[in-house]
């Protein structure tokens, strides 16, 4: 009898722990794979590369996975980036770096702070809401550079992007901070845990004295914030501040998230595994690239890893849930 | 682990290294450090030692050999005390009550003390010696010859059915040593059956006092079946199933908590 | 037995722990009307549902004409020919009313085609000899609540069903209205069919039907000629003779200062001129009907509806309660009825449950902004463990505890936030009994600690036997407060059922 219950124990226990970090698992599982396919895979450069790849992906995931802890989704990420991105560098051509970069994570904090104070008061209308200012910020930044992307910028500002600390890209080291910051935030301070709170059940957060405006505004005004912080680092890679840029971001970004973990319900999922999930989905493309499939078959590819995520994540749920009513 | 030996446990370690640390403490302790400054508020109003930030040290002049270590190795004190403090509560003043042998009833007699214009009837020597310096009790011992068993020091013999059977009291507290729904509410003394049984005749209602041990447990002697008692008290560790029998069967079952 | 239409044999149903229906046996005879009877909870609806095959019984038979019947679902109830007016009219706002009361039951359909104008033609003579004054090609939006309970009725009419039930004939109808339904319904009686009426409403029931039955606790206590029965009869059956204050382990804890007091609380529309005191150590029971008010004068008090009108004063301050936020700063704190949508946190786990509103408990001691959670882990396994809460692990999300381990977790989230007053809304609902049980221990606890509690409940039983003082609401209004000692359920069934 005892010894049955410390089994079953030790099964609903390893099936939580794994499912966890189920993502790092997988991570392993597929470096190894590639690392036996190709001999590119597991090079300095190639790794390099890689991390340098993802960190913008990263950076982005951080934000929306606040906002959709909190039950909400910002599709406009993509389009903050690139509209925060022109303007940074129109400023800091005129008006120095610091001045540039300040300004150009103000203005994605703004962005942010009107899809907060508008969804604040109309919670389930996150998709549409964001829907429309990704369409209204693309199109602002189209206007502004009137297609001309803007160049041009000093040494300083190219090594956020192009440099290296310990062998490893900059961007990699400040995607990583943020990733660690936020799960700081999220996981030991009061602002962190009414973040689920409200993902969880709006209305009994509000009924237990959660200033539930305020937390969804700042929400997203982190997440715009990001998308600038996220824009720095594409743009100094890049070394231009296109109108282009970002369109489409939204959706690996999400995928990132969903990978990692994070419930588009709200109210579960940690950072870390968007870090996860970032990194994986980073690690299959540069796969798939150095294996030379054709990118449209890249695409292809990726949407089946996302749909087997979220059906992996489903089932999950599933088999705890039947592990606990045994239990009882 | 529970306040009592909780108490103890603190004094232990502060008679032995001057001085204790919270945090220190609810790790050793395992319970939270709101409850452990509870637990130093305590022992400094009993004048043991003093607190300080984050800690408390030992009082100067607190005699270090022949410190009075409360140890009450009663099993299950901690319900024991928490029945008593609520079977207390429901006792009204000037009513007549009578406490029967036990720890339990022991923990019911400490905490009646504030009543007023009560009658005790009693067999149980130590209520006796509880209740001795309370003035607003008036405490009607029992005669009979003494006897010295697992419920502590009562007074047993037939003289004490005869003194129960010209009494009469609003309320009879009494406790069993196990109940179930073969063979109802038992008790290991011969005596002590007959004793309730009378004692259900000569009162308005009779309350059992058990903690959650004494459920689905059997004894030697049969008190009555389950509709014996009027009220029953009890914990929050309660089986479930007796809790539903009771509330169908329309005996108040109380259960308490320690939520303080 | 030849005049026997429709006949209920032994039906037994249970949800859960729960028996609803014990022991049903009904009979209708032909060309009789019946009133259905019994407080909430009896199994009244249970029994519509099941004739209506919404639910399926665990056990018994359904006899009509005297041949045995299986109801799977609606389709069957209708094949049969029983016609049911539900409570929930279950009519279409944007269809006409032709289309509404011929909905799934057209004349002459051939080939799938509709004959429109004969439906017209129809649905207008109808209307026209229950005197309902309308246009039957508007759309139903357009008709007030009395005339839409009217086509609801004319619905069922219009299918031809052998037995007709109602449930709760609608206080919305005007007086002349509730003549020309009587009317009709004494026609479809004198076609040999019998009516059956769920029914609250006393006075209705002596003067239209023929026969009284009347359920208590699942069982069928009297089947009677509404002649020979008085009020008095009626409202002793249906209660039972026990003197509830008995069962309920309630404890009468000292009473200490004013902590909360209304004065003129209204919302329009919902409450009216509401005041009341109530004391440290004290328990108020609120009950009344559904809509009553009970639990918007809940939500009211605990700063959901900022417009009210009138003062509330908590430890004899007058204060303006704007938001939850507010309200559990000034200590209240409040347990919805309907946990799952507004009090739990589902995916979350047991600590989140908890500590939300009460953050400050769980700050580190250093740095205030930061979370102790080791600390938090303590106090919540302390707060479970006190309060008898089995659960696996203190990560598990709240879904996978049970009704009643879940509700103990939404009090110690309220106990540990340390508010003086708790308002319990429903507090037992969909928990078995020994989990009720603890629940009225655990508000002996609390008012034994001196705080108080506003306990708003439906079940009568629970009401008299847990509160110091009862307040009775009807349409919003106070209709009756009584004091423990002087209460019993006849009192307050009889006010209820009297408006």
């Amino acid at each position: 009898m005892v010894r049955k219950r410390i089994k079953r124990l030790t099964t609903v226990i390893l099936k939580t722990q794994f499912s966890r970090y189920s993502v790092w698992f997988a991570l392993i599982l597929i470096a190894i794979v590639l690392s036996i396919v190709t001999t590119r895979f597991f090079t300095i450069s190639n790794l390099a590369n890689v991390s340098r790849q993802v960190s913008v992906n990263i950076i982005l995931a951080c934000g929306m996975t606040i906002v959709i802890l909190t039950g909400g989704i910002d599709l406009s990420v993509g389009s903050v980036l690139a509209f925060s991105s022109v303007i940074m560098a129109d400023v800091m051509l005129r008006y120095g770096m610091v001045t540039g970069l300040i300004v150009g994570v103000l203005v994605g904090a703004g962005a942010g702070l009107m899809n907060g104070l508008i969804i604040a008061r109309r919670k389930d209308m996150a998709f549409v809401v964001t829907l429309g200012t990704m369409t209204i910020w693309r199109s602002l930044t189209a206007i502004y550079t009137s297609g001309i992307p803007v160049a041009g910028f000093h040494d300083a500002f190219l090594q956020i992007g192009g440099g290296y600390f310990l062998s490893i890209p900059i961007p990699f080291w400040i995607a990583v901070f943020i990733a660690i910051l936020f799960k700081f935030i999220l996981e030991w301070t009061k602002y962190g845990q009414f973040v689920y709170a409200i993902g969880s059940n709006y209305t009994a957060a509000r009924n237990c004295g959660v200033k539930t405006d305020m937390i969804i505004i700042v929400s997203y005004m982190i997440c715009g914030a990001l998308a600038a912080i996220a824009g720095i680092v594409l743009t100094s890679r890049l070394n231009a501040a296109q109108t282009q840029v970002g369109l489409g971001y939204e959706m690996d970004v999400i995928a990132a998230a969903v990978i990692g973990g994070v419930s588009l319900k709200g109210g579960r999922g940690r950072v870390l595994g968007t870090l996860g999930g970032a990194i994986l989905m980073g690690v299959i493309r540069n796969g798939l690239n150095l294996m030379n499939v054709p990118v449209n078959l890249q695409q292809t590819i990726m949407g089946l890893v996302i749909v087997l995520a979220i059906i992996w994540d489903n089932d999950r749920r599933k088999l705890k849930k039947k592990e606990r009513i045994n239990k009882k | 682990m529970f306040a009592a030996e909780r108490h103890n446990k603190i004094k232990q370690l502060i008679l032995e290294y001057g001085k204790v640390d919270v945090n220190n403490l609810s790790d050793i302790l395992a319970v939270s450090e709101v409850t452990i400054r509870k637990d130093l508020e305590k022992l400094e109003v009993a004048k043991f030692l003093i607190r300080t930030h984050g800690g408390a040290v030992i009082r100067e002049d607190t005699p270090k050999e022949d410190i009075y270590l409360d140890f009450e190795d009663v099993p299950n004190i901690e319900s024991k005390k928490m029945i008593g403090v609520f079977a207390a509560a429901l006792v009204q003043d000037r009513e007549a009550i009578f406490l029967g042998p036990g720890s339990t009833c022991l923990q019911i007699a400490k905490n009646i003390k504030d009543k007023k214009d009560i009658i005790v009837t009693t067999n149980n020597v130590a209520v006796m010696v509880e209740l001795a310096d309370c003035p607003s009790c008036r405490v009607l011992a029992s005669g009979g010859e003494l006897d010295s068993s697992e419920y502590g020091i009562m007074m047993t013999g037939e003289t004490l059915i005869e003194t129960i059977r010209q009494t009469y009291v609003n309320k009879a507290f009494v406790s069993i040593d196990g109940l179930n729904f073969n063979r109802g509410y038992m008790i290991r003394n011969e005596f002590l059956a007959r004793l309730y049984q009378e004692l259900k005749n000569h009162s308005d209602e009779l309350i059992v006092a058990a903690d959650h041990t004494k459920f689905g447990t059997n004894a030697y002697s049969t008190v009555g079946d389950l509709k014996f008692a009027d009220k029953i008290i009890s914990d929050q560790n309660a089986p479930h199933e007796y809790i539903k029998y009771f509330f169908e069967n329309e005996t108040q079952i109380f259960t308490t908590y320690p939520l303080k | 037995m030849a005049d026997t239409v429709l006949e209920l044999k032994h039906i037994k149903k249970s949800f859960n722990d729960i028996t609803v229906l014990n022991d049903i046996n009904v009979s209708l005879q032909k060309g009789k009307t019946y009133a259905l009877i019994g407080n909430n909870g009896a199994g009244k609806s249970t029994i519509v549902k099941i004739l209506a095959g919404i639910y399926q019984a665990d056990a018994g038979q359904i006899y009509y004409n005297n041949e045995l019947m299986n109801i799977k679902n609606p389709s069957d109830s209708l094949n049969i020919g029983l016609g049911f007016v539900q409570q929930e009219l279950g009519l279409f706002d944007n269809l006409t009313i032709a289309e509404n009361i011929f909905f799934n039951n057209a004349p002459d359909e051939r080939f799938g085609i509709i004959k429109r104008k004969k439906a017209i033609t129809l649905a207008s003579k109808m209307c026209r000899d229950i005197r309902l004054k309308v246009n039957v090609k508007q759309k139903l939006r357009e008709l007030g609540t009395g005339e839409k309970h009217i086509v609801a009725f004319l619905r069922v009419l219009a299918r031809d069903p052998n037995v007709m039930i109602i449930d709760e004939l609608s206080s919305a109808l005007t007086h002349e209205e509730s003549k020309e339904i009587f009317r009709l319904i004494n026609e479809f009686k004198n076609k040999g069919r019998p009516v059956l009426f769920v029914t609250h409403n006393m006075s209705e029931i002596l003067s239209e039907v023929d026969n009284v039955i009347i359920l208590r606790d699942g069982e069928v206590v009297a089947n009677e000629d509404a002649k020979n029965l008085r009020d008095n009869d009626i409202v002793k059956s249906m209660l039972g003779n026990r003197d509830v204050r008995n069962k309920y382990p309630k404890l009468i804890a000292q009473k200490g200062d004013e902590i909360l007091r209304l004065e003129g609380v209204s919302l329009p529309g919902w409450i009216e001129g509401i005041s009341f005191v109530l004391k440290r150590g004290e328990v108020l029971g609120i009950t009344g009907l559904v809509g009553s008010g009970r639990s918007t004068l809940a939500k009211t008090i605990f700063g959901l509806y900022p417009n009210y009108k009138g003062s509330i004063f908590v430890k004899k301050k007058r204060l303006r309660i704007k938001n939850p936020k507010m309200a559990v700063q000034y200590g209240i704190s409040m347990l919805p009825d309907d946990r799952i949508s507004e009090a739990i946190f589902n995916v979350s786990d047991l600590k989140l449950n908890i500590t939300v509103p009460h953050l400050s408990s769980i700050e580190n001691a250093n740095i205030r902004w930061m979370l102790d959670r080791r600390e938090e882990k303590r106090i919540v396994r302390e707060y479970l463990d006190r309060l008898g809460v089995s659960y696996f692990s203190l990560n598990q999300q709240m879904k996978y505890l049970s009704s009643g381990n879940q509700q103990k977790v939404l009090i110690a989230r309220w106990l540990l936030a340390n508010t003086d007053i708790i308002i319990m809304d429903e507090p037992t609902k969909d928990l078995d009994i020994a989990s009720k049980v603890e629940v009225y221990n655990l508000m002996n606890e609390m008012v034994r600690e001196g705080k108080a509690i506003i306990f708003i409940s439906s079940d009568f039983s629970e009401i008299i036997g847990m509160s110091d003082r009862i307040i009775l609401l009807s349409q919003g209004k106070i209709a009756l407060a009584m004091d423990r000692k002087d209460v019993t359920k006849n009192i307050i069934l009889k006010n209820v059922l009297v408006d």
